[in-house]
């Protein structure tokens, strides 16, 4: 029987964020503490420095909100919405992206990310590092997909977008998770290795 | 949709694809801004070939959600006819010139802020981003195109509203296609619209100028032949297959009764009418003066059918010509009479010779509104 395509197009991109996905991060998709089996520990993915993904984020996630942190009791927050298709149906949730706090005035987080059923399906480790990427359609759409540094290697993938996420990942950084970003719309790219 | 296009919509866009500006001239009626409508619409058309080197592309649920792009197939005939046949994000900026447009709405200058409800206490200027600024900007994009449609051209002081930009314009004078700077990129000065600074500023490979005017216009200032030559000229004119077409008529006049039998007779009358008119235009004032044969179309409202509607359609048509001859041989009545062909019999119009403050005058007698009852033989006696 021929495989059920979804109904959803494909679209060209506008843009694209990718970050690695650490064996620390792997516990926040299901909501497991990386000290201790309490249940408890952070939600939030990362990203740093937000002086370089503070604006590709606000393109990602166009709408602004406020709303009372722990940090903060007016905190202006970044308001997407994530796509994703279950058996071949769209299904779509908001997404949230917070600016830097007081305590971590350095870094903008995707916060809980446990909520997330797209994130149910984290490849294991057997393939060399784990990305997450955030891909923002033409429509506007964004679909958090995750990809594998051994399958960023088949040659089935568009080779501009494998090739410069496999040298972000093979550039020299001190000791920080890999991310970058490349928008297609205003043509800058970013990679915080060196 | 590009196998769809009109043989002039495809030679203004291969003229675009290699030239970058075309400016499409031609009488009132010509078909101008349909002409431009048509084109904003092929413009803004997804290519229907890409190839290597475009944008990538996200497949939703594959295994591999962003797929190595194929190969493209050789792109036919109706395909190669697009600008930037593999730029997806397309966008048409519409203008028209006026005595009051400003090199700052076009390119970039200096605006007053403005007070609004969410910034009451707001004062100051700010650096305004014009037509050509915005469109270029798009065309900047990694996967964008621009097309700038400009109507009325001569109807602006259009050597003023490009300014310095105009020496940025011709194809050879664009940035590459990757948006680098080439040994022949022309640069000029604007107001930087993020800083407020002046800066050196280049047009895009990828940013379309597409004008149009009315050549018999009279402009606010001429259209010099150094503005003109940065434009492929496009000429429209009156076609009277058009009008027979569109009336289905024969493709050759016929022969017209003394008393309309059917619609057909008063349609036949009206455009060999017409075509005697812009035939004695064409002598008294030249051809940018003729009138198209837009002039007795009825803007897409059903043909009227039945003699005493087409005689009452054609009436309408027929006092928007008469006006036109009359602008354009004003003051002129020997003019007026040859073009209408008053001496012809039999005519509602006579000439009459008199002598006025001790000067020959001739005056033209006869209705100053052509009724549906008289119109008929007027057409008739104009076309003999």
């Amino acid at each position: 029987m021929a495989e059920e395509r979804p109904t959803v197009q494909p679209d060209t991109i506008r843009r694209i964020v990718y970050r690695e996905i650490s064996n620390a991060d792997r516990l926040k998709f299901t909501a497991r503490s990386n000290r201790a089996a309490t249940g408890g520990g952070a939600r939030d993915i990362r990203f740093r420095p937000y002086t370089k993904f503070g604006d590709v984020f606000s393109r990602l996630f166009p709408e602004t909100r406020t709303e009372r942190t722990k940090a903060n009791p007016s905190e202006t927050i970044f308001v997407g919405k994530f796509n994703w298709l279950e058996s071949g149906a769209l299904r779509e949730m908001e997404s949230k992206f917070v600016p830097p706090n007081d305590s971590r005035d350095t870094e903008g987080r995707l916060t809980q990310v446990n909520k997330y059923p797209c994130f149910t399906n984290l490849p294991d480790g057997n393939e060399g590092m784990v990305l997450l990427l955030l891909i923002q359609d033409a429509n506007g759409s964004v679909w958090p997909v995750f990809a594998t540094e051994k399958s960023l290697g088949d040659p089935g993938w568009n080779r501009d977008v494998a090739d410069k996420i496999l040298n972000c990942i093979n550039a020299k950084r001190s000791r920080t998770a890999v991310a970058g970003y490349m928008d297609f719309e205003t043509g800058q790219e970013f990679c915080n290795g060196k | 949709m590009a196998n769809d296009l009109s043989e002039a919509v495809r030679t203004i866009l291969q003229i675009l694809r290699e030239k970058k500006n075309v400016l499409i001239s031609g009488p009132p009626g010509t078909g101008k801004s349909k002409l431009l409508s048509e084109l904003k619409l092929a413009f803004e058309q997804v290519p229907l070939t890409t190839g290597p080197g475009a944008a990538p592309v996200h497949d939703p649920g594959a295994k591999i959600p962003i797929p190595a792009i194929p190969s493209a197939p050789p792109p036919n005939e109706a395909q190669s006819a697009f600008p930037s046949p593999d730029r997806r994000e397309r966008k048409v900026f519409p203008t028209a010139f006026h005595q009051g447009t400003k090199y700052r709405d076009f390119v970039t200058g200096i605006t007053p802020v403005v007070q609004t409800a969410e910034k009451p206490n707001a004062t100051g200027f700010r650096v305004f981003s014009g037509t050509l600024y915005e469109a270029a900007e798009f065309a900047k994009k990694a996967d964008g195109a621009a097309l700038i449609i400009i109507d009325e051209i001569n109807r602006g002081p259009a050597i003023q509203i490009f300014g310095g930009s105009i020496v940025a314009i011709e194809a050879d004078k664009r940035l590459a296609p990757d948006g680098s700077k080439r040994n022949e990129t022309q640069f000029f000065e604007i107001l930087d619209p993020e800083t407020g600074n002046s800066i050196s500023y280049a047009l895009p490979h990828d940013l379309y100028i597409v004008a149009a005017m009315n050549q018999a216009d009279a402009s606010v200032e001429p259209l010099d032949v150094a503005f003109l030559r940065r434009f492929v000229p496009y000429s429209l004119e009156p076609n009277p297959a058009v009008l027979r077409e569109y009336y289905k008529r024969p493709a050759a006049p016929t022969p017209t009764p003394d008393a309309p039998a059917n619609e057909g007779d008063v349609f036949e009358a009206a455009i060999q009418a017409w075509e005697a008119v812009n035939g004695r235009i064409r002598l008294g004032r030249g051809a940018e003066f003729q009138i198209g044969h837009g002039i007795l179309m009825n803007g897409g409202e059903a043909i009227a059918v039945g003699v005493d509607a087409a005689l009452f359609s054609v009436t309408q048509s027929w006092k928007a010509i008469r006006a036109h001859v009359d602008e354009v041989f004003f003051g002129d009545i020997a003019a007026i009479a040859t073009v209408l062909n008053v001496g012809s019999r039999p005519h509602i119009y006579s000439l009459n010779e008199t002598i006025f403050a001790n000067e020959p005058k001739v005056e033209l007698v006869g209705p100053v509104t052509v009724s549906p009852t008289e119109i008929y033989g007027l057409l008739r006696a104009v076309a003999r």
